[in-house]
């Protein structure tokens, strides 16, 4: 898993590729804890394009980082789910909870 | 262990609440089929990130009784600390001799409480939330 962070103004994308599992734990979090501290960033994408694997420790990881951004005033976007990472998401009813976006 | 599989009547009501709940599950399922028992860094690494969720949702279950004004909070809350402070007790013994117990121990009681905890605690709050979304 690569994950790359760009701030762009008000917006913070983490860009994310390869498989998103219990593996990546500590470097998801540590790519978006700082995020949630910066009093610039107002709102948190998550570029999932590149994202060809997701297991159920990652949807509660993205939970955590959902949680906290609502604590820290922050909403959290999913961006460009694969067909695949939107049928293992819809498990949990994430379109019901985070706003996803196409094509940006 | 019998796994347990998420299923309607486990919902309380509420969107989050409900996919908080079916991924704690999906995630006990997913740890409890690690195939390499004996590997105590990993294992003691997710029985840490079970906790680390466990705490997350409930302390957003709080937020949402207060939210609703449910008027057993107190109480309700008093269970979750009970309960966290278990699950940090079983993890100390596991830190201290990983032989002292099984990881499949560890998520037996994750499970057994989250079965027991929605069925006889969560249901209640259900009129207030729903109240709350109306």
């Amino acid at each position: 898993m690569i994950i790359n962070i760009q701030v762009l103004e008000h917006l913070a994308r983490i860009a994310m590729s390869g498989r998103f599992d219990f593996d990546v734990h500590r470097d998801f979090k540590n790519a978006y804890m700082p995020l949630l501290d910066q009093p610039a960033v107002r709102e948190i994408e998550l570029e999932m394009s590149k994202i060809d694997y997701l297991d159920s420790a990652a949807l509660g990881m993205l939970m955590l980082l959902h949680e906290r951004a609502k604590d820290a005033n922050k909403p959290v976007a999913l961006l460009n789910a694969s067909h695949e990472a939107l049928r293992v998401m819809e498990v949990a009813n994430f379109s019901r909870i985070f706003p996803m976006r196409n094509g940006r | 262990m019998e796994l347990v599989e998420w299923n309607d009547s486990f919902s309380v009501g509420n969107v989050l609440m409900d996919a908080h709940h079916r991924i704690f599950f999906e995630t006990i399922k997913e740890f409890s089929e690690f195939q390499d028992k004996n590997n105590h860094d990993a294992i003691k690494k997710r029985i840490e990130f079970l906790i680390e969720y466990a705490a997350m949702h409930l302390g957003a279950e709080e937020k949402l009784m207060r939210q609703a004004n449910y008027p057993e909070l107190d109480a309700h809350k008093a269970v979750h600390d009970a309960f966290v402070r278990e699950l940090q007790s079983v993890k100390a013994s596991f830190d201290k001799d990983p032989n002292s117990v099984t990881a499949e121990k560890i998520m037996g009681i994750m499970q057994d409480w989250l079965v027991n905890h929605i069925a006889g605690s969560d249901k209640r709050y259900m009129p207030y939330v729903q109240k709350l979304q109306a």
